[in-house]
């Protein structure tokens, strides 16, 4: 007979300080370390963290697609690239912005649900090939749209303008880059504890039970794919602000792919998985780089590392640890609070 | 007219390093259920393989080009026995998102080899400059030799998958691996087989491309063309994937001639948009039956 | 009046006839079950009803809808669940997650609401959990309830897919073989679930069944097909020495 209190009340999820359970301490750590960075660095590690926000929220986009619903796609660099110049465009002809963020976000959205309509048919190999094109069509309409775009040449992006306030200044961006990365975490950890999250858990793993309990599969799939791709356009938005220029071969197939790879080592279907990914994802070039520096004379620059660290890091996390980095720090988790539980839950 | 012949010829030549390489795509996908990812990675590496072999070894071209086929039919075999060996079970995005790894892993090698590197090189082939004429139609000997290896080789193939014991053992693991092995056959060395042809393929498709588009270290994202080849002509058939390898080069090159700047690039792309989306799955797709 | 109507339903397999022209139906809080033996049609009936196979000819009423009309998503909200033969759970998730997922037809609150929790979804949150927290004290589930699918053993998925059946609250719930698997006192206790079920939650249940000690024990009625027809209805007595029945199993003329 289960104590009634138990289940209702105790329900974790309910509250964020239950979200976060055992991990409250680290997070608020993290939180506080996160906020007081810029007074110590201003240069490179500022802007690599800024980019770990902005590549975590196009990883929390693409684990929503991928990971909850279960739907594969190689071409999220589009939806990128989409809120990049649809921000520059909005901002360009003077509207502002904040209008140009949220241009951004909702065009992006409409593209993403867009992509749905023949992507509800497409499962598994086709929907990655279907998105994988997606993606190299967008990529060549950035270089060929030229009046929007500035073509192959690029653009340049000024600083944001929030009336007579200029927020050009790396810490500004870095701060509007991780407020945003938790707002998106947070709506992400929302779905997770709602129907709609659930729904989406549901046709990643049995279409035909998610239809026999009630959930319109297509209505949320596409949600999921508009999700994502309003996350995504939100980063590319961010990410054209912290890089200052942009132009269609940043946002390749290759962009796309990092981003997988992002997730997966980072742990498949897990939100902390996401965060672990993007600090992977920015942080191990240059400490790989770093590393084999050591050993070779002088020369660190070599191309060839990267896509090295990412294959065989890749490979390593498929084969041995399939579940991510989180895997690895869940367990790290149980072992530390081990002796202090005493005992489980 | 001469000019929209000479765009198809060229264009099937092009195709025939698509169908090649979507071949292989074919092959791997039939027997194993995996898309590899890093196929086109395989064409790249038979490509710099023939650069090595020829240029660097000096050795003649055709020795150069069946050497440079051999030694990356046999890596396609050891990834097979090192790798995928392991990943038998697993869910298909797995194993798709391990050749995504593998074929990062074989990029950054070329890069990072001293004599390879991220420098684009030149191969020509023997035939190079030559040209036959028909009546006013000008097809180089390059072209002219790709057409007839392709043919040789689809032959060959037709042959081997009909009539050798080895052909049909590989087309019983295809369609049923566990009652193959009931019956004898050696599934695992098999894969291994079907590995190093599909790498082959791949290779022998790099060899072809080199003289006509130089060997660089991104020429994997060619490869990535023949997915569309692949789709076109049905993920699981043999020859669909030549003839959507044919048609794709002819439909690129013909796009290269009348329509704007840009949409050369694409085209193979668009029309698998078109393709899918009015055949989801393919368009010799069977609709997944799922029995409850 | 009938809550379910099934009338004259037919269903081909390209030449094959699996069902031809059966008719029976489900009155309210009553426990029907479907024997015959293998090929029957029985399932193949199931999954007409639920809207996986559409039938070639025929009506099925529930509730005064044509379900023929109707995709198998649309089903719940009118009080319609099923199981499965094989069990179709989702594997990624826990127990209590699964369960939850059968409170989806209840789901009152908008996308918006959920992205941001605001206190309506919240409020949703309780009551759902409060409506699982039932069940799972019914069917013992307690122990279970954050463990993954993938560890539990096969009698514990059973009951967790009936659970997320029963958390949509049915009018009618579809059991597919329920006793397949499942040892002899583990039938017993299904057997006594289910009259349980009825009797608490006013829920009629149609099973599809092998077990004959299951049917005789908990059933109020019994249909018998054999090669896509009905060959007999009646109590379980009744059907008990019924010679058609008898000839479809044993083959005896």
């Amino acid at each position: 007979m289960s104590k009634k209190s138990e289940l209702v009340t105790g329900v974790r999820d309910l509250t964020l300080a239950g979200l976060l359970g055992r991990q409250r301490p680290v997070a608020i750590a993290l939180l506080v370390a996160l906020a007081v960075v810029p007074c110590f660095h201003s240069g490179y590690w500022l802007s690599q963290l800024t980019f770990v926000a902005i590549y975590a929220i196009a990883g929390f986009g693409l684990q929503i697609l991928l990971g909850f619903a279960g739907q594969v796609s190689l071409g999220q660099a589009a939806f990128l690239a989409s809120g990049a110049y649809v921000s520059a465009y909005v901002e360009r002809i003077g509207l502002g912005a904040p209008l140009g963020f949220a241009a951004a976000i909702f065009l992006t959205a409409g593209l993403g649900l867009l992509v749905a309509l023949p992507a509800l048919r497409m499962a598994g190999l086709y929907l990655a090939i279907a998105t994988m094109s997606f993606g190299f069509i967008v990529e060549e309409v950035m270089a060929r749209w030229t009046s929007v775009t500035g073509g192959n040449a690029g653009i340049a992006i000024p600083a944001i303008k929030l009336g007579s306030l200029s927020l050009g200044q790396p810490w500004q961006i870095y701060y509007l880059s991780w407020a945003l990365a938790l707002v998106v975490l947070l709506i992400s950890a929302n779905l997770l504890r709602t129907p709609i999250g659930r729904a989406m858990l549901a046709i990643r793993d049995s279409e035909i039970a998610a239809r026999s309990s009630g959930i319109r599969v297509s209505r949320i799939k596409a949600v999921a794919f508009g999700l994502s791709a309003a996350f995504a356009g939100l980063a590319g938005a961010l990410y054209s602000h912290a890089i200052g220029f942009i132009s269609p071969d940043q946002f390749t197939i290759a962009m796309s792919l990092d981003l997988l790879v992002m997730i997966l080592i980072g742990g498949l279907g897990t939100l902390r998985g996401v965060l672990l990914g993007a600090v992977f994802l920015v942080v191990s070039p240059e400490l790989f780089q770093q590393l084999i520096g050591l050993f070779t004379s002088g020369n660190t620059e070599v191309a060839g590392l990267r896509p090295l660290l990412f294959g065989v890091s890749l490979i390593f996390v498929l084969l041995f640890q399939p579940d991510g980095i989180d895997a690895m720090v869940t367990r790290i988790g149980e072992w530390v609070a081990g002796p202090a539980a005493g005992g489980k839950r | 007219m001469i000019a929209f012949l000479q765009q198809v010829i060229s264009g099937a030549a092009v195709g025939i390093v698509y169908a090649l390489v979507a071949l292989g795509f074919v092959m791997v996908h039939k027997s194993t259920q995996i898309f590899n990812f890093a196929q086109g990675e395989l064409m790249m590496l038979g490509a710099f393989a023939a650069y090595t072999f020829i240029i660097l070894f000096g050795l003649p071209f055709w020795l150069g080009a069946i050497l440079a086929i051999a030694s990356v039919a046999v890596f396609g075999a050891v990834l097979d026995r090192l790798l995928l060996r392991r990943m038998v079970g697993t869910k298909p995005f797995t194993i798709f998102m391990l050749t995504v790894g593998i074929g990062f892993c074989i990029r950054s090698i070329v890069m990072l080899v001293p004599m390879w590197g991220t420098d684009t090189y030149s191969l020509p082939s023997p035939l190079q400059g030559r040209i036959f004429s028909f009546g006013g139609l000008i097809i180089s000997a390059d072209h002219a030799v790709i057409l007839a290896t392709a043919a040789l080789v689809t032959t060959a193939l037709f042959l081997f998958f009909r009539f050798t014991r080895l052909g049909l053992a590989m087309r019983a693991i295809a369609q049923n691996p566990l009652a193959a092995s009931y019956l004898g056959v050696r599934v695992d060395s098999l894969f291994s087989i079907v590995w190093a042809l599909s790498a082959a393929a791949a290779a022998l498709a790099g060899v072809m491309l080199a003289p006509l588009s130089f060997v660089h270290a991104d020429m994997g994202q060619i490869g990535l063309k023949a997915i569309p080849a692949a789709v076109l002509g049905g993920f699981d058939s043999l020859p669909g994937a030549i003839v959507g390898g044919m048609i794709i080069g002819i439909v690129e090159s013909l796009a290269g001639f009348y329509c704007p700047e840009g949409v050369k690039d694409v085209a193979a792309y668009v029309v698998l948009l078109l393709v899918l989306a009015v055949k989801p799955r393919g368009l010799f797709g069977h609709p997944d039956v799922k029995k409850v | 009046m009938a809550l379910l109507e099934i009338n004259d339903l037919s269903l081909q397999f390209g030449g094959l006839k699996a069902v031809d022209g059966v008719s029976f139906s489900v009155k309210e809080n009553e426990i029907l079950a479907i024997i015959g033996p293998n090929g029957a049609g029985k399932t193949t009936v199931f999954n007409a009803v639920s809207r996986i196979y559409r039938p070639s000819h025929g009506s099925i009423r529930f509730a005064g809808e044509e379900l023929t009309r109707l995709r198998s998503d649309q089903l719940p909200r009118l009080g319609l669940a099923r199981t499965f033969q094989n069990i179709e759970l989702f594997a990624g998730t826990t127990v209590l997650s699964n369960i939850l997922l059968g409170c989806h037809v209840h789901r009152r609150t908008g996308l918006i609401a959920e992205l941001l929790f605001l206190p309506s979804a919240r409020r949703q949150e309780i009551a759902f959990r409060a409506q699982v927290e039932e069940l799972v004290d019914l069917l013992d589930l307690g122990a279970y309830l954050h463990t993954e699918i993938t560890s539990l053993p096969y009698g514990v998925r059973k009951t967790v897919e009936l659970a997320r059946a029963l958390a949509i609250r049915p009018r009618l719930l579809l059991l597919d073989e329920p006793s397949s698997g499942l040892n002899v006192e583990e039938t017993a206790h299904v057997g006594e679930l289910i009259g349980r079920i009825r009797d608490s939650f006013r829920t009629a249940v149609a099973m599809v069944e092998h077990d004959m000690s299951l049917v005789n024990g908990v059933s109020d009625r019994v249909v018998a097909l054999d090669a896509g027809r009905v060959v007999a209805e009646g109590s379980p007595d009744e059907i008990r020495n019924n010679d058609a029945v008898k000839s479809a199993y044993l083959g005896v003329t």
